[in-house]
């Protein structure tokens, strides 16, 4: 695994313009990259655009990463979310509601089955499976579709108000249980 | 819950916590955004929530289901950090079968792109006089050249007839584009032609197609063609877009 000091010494490089440290940065992170912008635009040819504009701008050194508020993968990560949701507004087609078919569900929960309990984001995908799934629709419109209430209230035709309040409450509530979470695996390690 | 300071105009800390989760994800009104960032510093569990709220957001970016990116996108990433570099990218090698094909494209392209614009332009044959001496030019600059690039844009539809050629001089700004297979533009809108470098994109132009689907347009950009890494054509108001923002038709990689 990526040390933050190995993290740390390859951004020095890739400022230097080391081509090699930026071939390694993508292979190090570009799959995350580009899941995470498949999962925010359901299309593979905008992911790989969002994927590839976000690591020119770390080569362009539009933003710079501070290894002191955190890790360069969450970092990246941040910057490939708001760049995909950018590229949906650009694009203003929202993908499906229930864009997963079958087989990516099961091979979801399969995944979530046999992976260790830590991995990445594991722990927080089971959590959201155990929210109602009205809860869970909305963190996911919400976070991964950058929709606003009102949109989110027009997609789904539940009135404005609602969704305000399971909104807020579902997020309150995957907070509570992911610390709970994190708090009994640091006690039980 | 919260923690108020009730010895000087005291924060109203509740309200603050209550928004934390909708500031965490964007989703406060403006003056929401205010109340907490004007109160935020002096309520500490405020901003205990909302550094865990980031946190949460870290995780749930890192939950997603993990993908392979298709095998070529490292090679495209490279080449578009490496633009002096053609030895690297697969598109800038040139056996010379690989230039004699292209010349071939290029040629039978202007030969259409000449046709299309005879066809459609006899009803403004003056003008097309005036300018025939520099496009005459421009398709020289195209065709004389050893630096000869072109790429087919695929449907974005799945299935769809359009296609469209771009084709273009390495070394310069000019290049030509050549579209089949369009529908007809609803009515008060026409085709665009857009450039992709780094996160923006540049226009190229507009252009319309004839009853058969079929329409051309020489372009030129500010940067030299190879500059640009992706291409689209989306339909657009008649007066053309600052920005993308109809259907997309026709989309490839450079």
């Amino acid at each position: 695994m990526q040390s933050q000091l190995d993290d740390i010494k390859l951004m020095q490089r890739i400022a230097a313009r080391d081509q090699t440290a930026f071939r390694a940065l993508y292979q190090q992170y570009g799959k995350a990259v580009y899941s995470l912008a498949y999962r925010v635009l359901q299309n593979g040819t905008l992911a790989e655009e969002v994927t590839q504009d976000t690591f020119l701008k770390v080569w362009q050194q539009k933003t710079q990463w501070d290894p002191n508020k955190g890790k360069l993968k969450n970092w990246l990560l941040a910057i490939t979310h708001f760049t995909a949701i950018d590229r949906l507004r650009q694009e203003r087609r929202q993908p499906a509601l229930y864009p997963e078919s079958i087989e990516d569900m099961e091979d979801m929960a399969q995944a979530v089955a046999t992976e260790p309990l830590w991995q990445e984001g594991t722990v927080l995908r089971m959590l959201v499976t155990q929210l109602p799934d009205d809860m869970a629709l909305l963190i996911e419109l919400a976070f991964f579709r950058g929709m606003s209430h009102s949109e989110i209230a027009s997609e789904t035709h539940i009135p404005l108000g609602t969704v305000k309040t399971r909104l807020r409450t579902g997020l309150q509530r995957l907070r509570e249980q992911w610390l709970e979470a994190v708090n009994r695996t640091s006690t039980h390690p | 819950m919260s923690s108020r300071n009730d010895t000087h105009a005291a924060p109203d800390c509740d309200s603050v916590e209550l928004l934390i989760p909708d500031y965490a994800f964007g989703l406060t009104t403006p003056e929401e955004t205010r109340l907490v960032e004007t109160n935020l510093a002096a309520c500490p569990e405020a901003v205990a929530q909302l550094a865990d709220y980031r946190q949460l957001q870290d995780e749930m970016r890192l939950s997603v289901p993990q993908i392979e990116p298709s095998p070529d996108l490292e090679a495209r990433l490279m080449a578009a950090i490496a633009p002096a570099a053609p030895a690297q990218t697969p598109r800038r090698v040139q056996p010379l079968a690989w230039l004699a094909a292209a010349a071939i494209v290029a040629l039978a392209l202007t030969n259409i792109y000449w046709l299309v614009r005879v066809n459609d332009l006899t009803a403004r044959q003056a003008e097309l006089a005036a300018q025939l001496q520099s496009q005459n030019e421009t398709a020289f600059v195209l065709t004389s050249t050893n630096h000869l690039r072109w790429v087919r844009l695929p449907p974005e539809q799945e299935g769809g007839d359009a296609t469209a050629f771009l084709m273009w001089n390495a070394e310069s700004e000019i290049g030509l584009m050549y579209a089949r297979g369009f529908p007809q533009p609803s009515p008060g809108r026409t085709y665009q032609l857009w450039l992709t470098q780094g996160d923006q994109r540049v226009s190229a132009g507009t252009f319309t197609v004839n009853e058969e689907g079929i329409g051309a347009l020489l372009f030129h950009v500010t940067e030299p063609i190879d500059e640009y890494t992706w291409a689209r054509i989306t339909e657009e108001p008649a007066t053309g877009s600052d920005q993308p923002e109809g259907t997309v038709i026709v989309h490839g990689e450079l």
